[in-house]
């Protein structure tokens, strides 16, 4: 069968858009992954629901500076789609570069931050309340972890794909993925730090 | 049926402009500073401070989700993509407001 | 007795042996590799029943010349397969607590989906000489055998 296949480098982009909308249904199942453990998150801090409270371990300027790496890295992603448009592949690579250390940095001061509040006492085995708080804002790094390996290999793998359609595609992909981590994260903090700060 | 290669896929992004992702970026990071200050100010009652940082929130949510992700009716795919999002929308409502509910009843009836 | 000897004398090749009602006897039995040349049409429960109807008065079940087109295939792959085998590991072994087959298993499934990103060369297109001879095969099978 395969020796009679049509040059296989013809490659047709009729499914692209309906590729692009199966992951973008992905991203629909993760928010409502996350909403579940928001549910749970909101559920367990009830006021006076037992527990050491994260008021009194938190540094409400470390969370503000964190918001901004994850917006800052947000837009420079953005960036990064611009460039692929206007095949600038050098760029890409650069905008891509300056997301992953904005993200890293992200990354970086919110394992600082748990390691802290683990020494503290605040740990995800001492209530329901910081279980759940560990839970949803660990899920939300995991996440953006997975997004900086894939942004790594994004780099790397660029300059390998002949067919600027599936570097499109791709993009997109990551692009969706690393909006909506940003978009989880405005909640994350209103109703995480903010609310727990009052 | 052959297709003709020189198309782009449809997405269901809108045109990406710098110009908007700038807007999109000063507009975040204004809501951001809005709702961490009126937080660490500590000048404000608490159904103050939770209606401003609820709204700050929602608005953020939709600026990003205009600017950055480029959701918009204009094509097909967009119209697709933003039928999904409202029903992520109605599902997430029922998951998130049906748990405070029943538990509050639970916690009121078991207390 | 008579039945297992007689097997390939005896044998359908039509795919349709019991004159069904739905489309999956529509195909070939093994179906091609394909499944349908041409996307059907469904408005109805018995969609093949309703398709055999109304070509009852040409005296046939005879399937009209389609317009055949190269379809689109993905290539065979044991990606899927060794990454499920690495994540059984994975699964197996953190239920038991043991770290160093849990840690083997996870980078093992990670790496697989890894490497499995680099190959673009991950589909092809079936000929339409291919697809016009499979289906005219099957036409041939269905008509000699009505």
């Amino acid at each position: 069968m395969h020796s009679e296949a049509i040059a296989v480098h013809e490659h047709h982009h009729e499914t692209d858009s309906v590729d692009v909308f199966g992951f973008w249904l992905y991203i629909m199942t993760d928010c409502i992954l996350f909403g579940c453990l928001f549910a749970t998150f909101l559920v367990l801090n009830f006021p006076g629901s037992p527990g050491p409270e994260l008021k009194t371990y938190l540094k409400l300027s470390d969370v503000l500076l964190e918001t901004f790496f994850l917006l800052a890295s947000n837009f420079t992603f953005c960036l990064a789609i611009l460039n692929l448009y206007q095949t600038k592949l050098f760029r890409v690579q650069l905008w891509l570069a300056i997301s992953f250390l904005l993200g890293g940095s992200f990354i970086f001061m919110e394992v600082t931050e748990f390691a802290h509040l683990a020494n503290e006492g605040f740990r995800w085995d001492v209530s329901g309340k910081a279980s759940s708080f560990f839970t949803l804002v660990g899920t939300h790094g995991l996440h953006v972890s997975c997004g900086l390996v894939w942004i790594l290999l994004m780099i790397m793998q660029l300059p390998l794909l002949k067919d600027v359609y599936v570097a499109r595609r791709r993009m997109t992909y990551l692009g969706l993925f690393w909006n909506f981590l940003d978009i989880v994260w405005i909640f994350v903090f209103t109703i995480v730090y903010l609310m727990g700060a009052m | 049926m052959h297709h003709h290669q020189a198309s782009h896929p449809d997405y269901g992004t809108g045109k990406k402009k710098l110009g908007i992702y700038i807007f999109g970026l000063i507009c975040c990071s204004i809501l951001t500073l809005i709702a961490f200050g009126i937080v660490m100010v500590n000048q404000f009652s608490r159904w103050e401070v939770f209606t401003v940082i609820y709204s700050a929130a929602c608005i953020q949510f939709l600026v990003q989700v205009i600017c950055f992700l480029r959701l918009n009716t204009q094509t097909e795919q967009g119209k697709i993509n933003v039928m999904s999002i409202l029903f992520t929308g109605v599902i997430l409502l029922s998951i998130i407001v049906g748990s405070l509910w029943i538990m509050s009843n639970v916690n009121y009836n078991l207390m | 007795m008579s039945a297992s000897k007689n097997r390939h004398a005896l044998r359908d090749r039509t795919g349709d042996p019991w004159n069904g009602r739905t489309l999956e006897w529509s195909v070939s039995s093994p179906a091609p590799l394909y499944n349908f040349a041409e996307l059907p049409t469904v408005s109805t429960r018995d969609q093949f029943w309703a398709y055999k109807e109304a070509h009852l008065a040409e005296g046939h079940v005879h399937p009209k010349e389609l317009h055949y087109q190269p379809i689109h295939m993905p290539k065979n792959t044991p990606a899927g397969f060794i990454i499920a085998m690495f994540a059984g590991i994975f699964g197996f072994a953190i239920v038991w607590h043991m770290w160093i087959p849990g840690v083997v298993g996870f980078i093992g499934m990670v790496a697989t989906m890894i490497a499995r990103t680099f190959s673009t060369d991950t589909d092809y297109y079936v000929s339409e000489e291919t697809v016009r001879k499979t289906e005219l095969a099957h036409i041939k099978e269905m008509i000699s055998n009505a």
